[in-house]
């Protein structure tokens, strides 16, 4: 996704919930907090993310129960 | 104002040779709750009639030998988090958007409770639907701490923590999606217990990040926890993250000790930025481990760096999903902090949100297979930090507050995106008097390790022979 595309997602979420009566500072303060935490959360390089890996999770722990 | 402070086990022990003690502790229960727990804005609803019914009920069979007297929660008084639905009750999970609603349904481990004899006595204030780790709330009350009540509870289960330090039940049940039962625990002076992903069910209970979000118990003494522990584990069909695991022989173990135990020292992440009287405190117990018998190593959590970060989105995206509808509606009915908190979800990409979740299985993985086949439990703070005071933990007053917020669940978040569980043991108090403690992180499904563990250094510490200062309270 281009920047100008997220940009511009950013610009109608802020004009949806403005319409709600939220000020457009918190609507702002919440994007640059999410783009701070995106750049923070998601440093894994996703292009070696499988799929699978999503499903994976609740199959792993559904395992290590029986194991346990 | 004092209270004596009863555990699960003595409670019980009263009760078996004078049944009658049923209705007694069940009336001081909620008498102390509508006194001291209202004091220290730690209640939402105090459920005097049914309580009381309940506790004559009990009491009636038990007499008449209609019961079976084997149960160890037998006529015992909790009271939960106001997250936990009991239907007909009040149920407003801290939050002016749910003013005046009451439970449709009861939460199966309400239900697994009242199956082993527990009264239950009311519900307890929570932080906005569990978004908060201080335990500030407008609507619902701040709740104080009973070891000085300048300082917060913690939260999100700060009721929770308010009401079982002061003695008035000897459980509750709080939540945890970050930190929720640990961060009040700790900051109480209580054994918090954040379950395995899976082993606790959570139907019935008000969901803040439904992947993320476990039920645990806090309690005075490790031997209460586990009590309650077991009570609770238990395949939940309701629940799509339940397994079909029972925690049987946790009681069985608890006293064996830990000389077969290895605890790690984590070489990473988990002691940054901690302030030293913090870290100090928590490397004199792990000496004490060693001399007890454990096997204390150094040993490095791979990958956990990102996990906080991790856990803020998910919770952030999914908490924004529940409660999308209610801030169009009316934004201005949800606490300032929880409606900034919310919104950053609405700015997260799917794909974002995707690969949080996505790389969730690989990090539990690797850790298992890295850290904990090297070590049975790390050792970790809980706060990074001393406890600090209702006023400069408060961002609506103190916006500079907010370095020191985001810091407060550094340790506890990482384990919530894990799916691990953790307990927390009070190991002292800090140069203002209130409670230190320790987190002991397992691998899935051990928490009969962590146990023992907490449950062997408890026994060396006796942290609860300090009682807090109750009379403070009284007006």
């Amino acid at each position: 996704m281009s920047d100008k595309t997220k940009h511009s997602d950013d610009n109608s979420l802020i004009s949806r919930f403005s319409m709600a009566g939220i000020s457009e500072e918190s609507l702002n303060n919440a994007a640059d907090v999410a783009k701070r935490l995106r750049k923070q959360a998601c440093p894994v390089n996703s292009s070696a993310l499988d799929p699978r890996h999503f499903t994976d999770y609740q199959a792993f722990f559904f395992e290590l129960s029986r194991k346990a | 104002m004092s209270i004596p402070l009863r555990s699960i086990e003595e409670m019980r022990t009263k009760i078996d040779s004078h049944p009658e003690s049923i209705i007694e502790q069940t009336y001081q229960a909620v008498s102390n709750l509508d006194s001291l727990g209202r004091q220290m804005n730690a209640v939402a609803h105090v459920a005097k009639d049914d309580a009381i019914a309940r506790a004559e009920h009990l009491q009636d069979t038990v007499l008449r030998g209609d019961v079976n007297r084997s149960s160890p929660l037998l006529g015992v008084p909790v009271a939960h988090k106001d997250l936990y639905m009991r239907k007909g009750w009040p149920c407003e999970g801290g939050s002016k958007t749910l003013a005046g609603h009451y439970a449709s349904e009861t939460a199966f481990v309400v239900n697994r409770l009242d199956q082993q004899g527990a009264v239950d006595c009311g519900r307890l204030t929570s932080v906005e639907f569990g978004l908060g780790t201080t335990g500030h709330n407008t609507y619902a009350g701040t709740p104080t701490n009973p070891w000085n009540p300048e300082y917060i509870c913690g939260g999100s289960s700060s009721g929770s923590g308010a009401v079982v330090a002061g003695g008035i039940v000897p459980v509750s049940l709080g939540t945890d999606t970050g930190g929720s039962v640990r961060l009040p625990a700790a900051a109480c002076g209580l054994v918090g217990i954040k379950s395995t992903h899976g082993l606790v069910g959570r139907s019935g209970v008000l969901a803040l990040s439904p992947t993320l979000d476990t039920v645990g118990p806090l309690t005075r003494s490790v031997r209460d926890g586990a009590i309650v522990l077991q009570a609770i584990a238990k395949l939940d069909k309701s629940d799509y993250s339940s397994v079909p695991f029972n925690l049987l022989h946790l009681l069985d173990n608890l006293e064996k000790g830990m000389t077969d135990l290895r605890i790690g020292w984590p070489t990473n992440y988990f002691f940054d930025d901690t302030e030293g009287t913090v870290s100090n405190g928590i490397d004199a117990v792990f000496r004490i481990m060693g001399r007890l018998g454990a096997k204390c190593i150094d040993v490095e959590v791979p990958g956990i760096e990102t996990a906080n970060e991790m856990t803020m989105l998910i919770t952030a995206v999914e908490g924004a999903a529940l409660h999308e509808k209610k801030i169009l509606e009316d934004h201005s009915a949800f606490e300032e902090q929880s409606l900034a908190r919310l919104l950053v979800g609405f700015f997260v990409p799917a794909h974002d949100y995707y690969n949080a979740l996505a790389n969730r299985a690989s990090s539990a993985k690797l850790i298992l297979a890295e850290t904990f086949e090297k070590v049975d439990a790390i050792i970790t703070p809980v706060w990074p930090y001393p406890l600090p005071t209702i006023e400069e933990s408060d961002l609506g007053a103190n916006p500079e507050a907010t370095q020191m917020l985001l810091k407060s669940g550094h340790n506890t978040r990482p384990v919530n995106y894990l799916g691990f569980p953790a307990v927390n043991l009070p190991i002292g108090f800090d140069r203002n008097g209130l409670p230190t403690s320790v987190q002991l992180i397992g691998a899935p499904y051990t928490e009969e390790k962590l146990l023992r563990i907490a449950r062997t250094v408890e026994r060396e510490l006796n942290f609860w022979n300090v009682q807090p200062r109750l009379s403070v309270f009284t007006k």
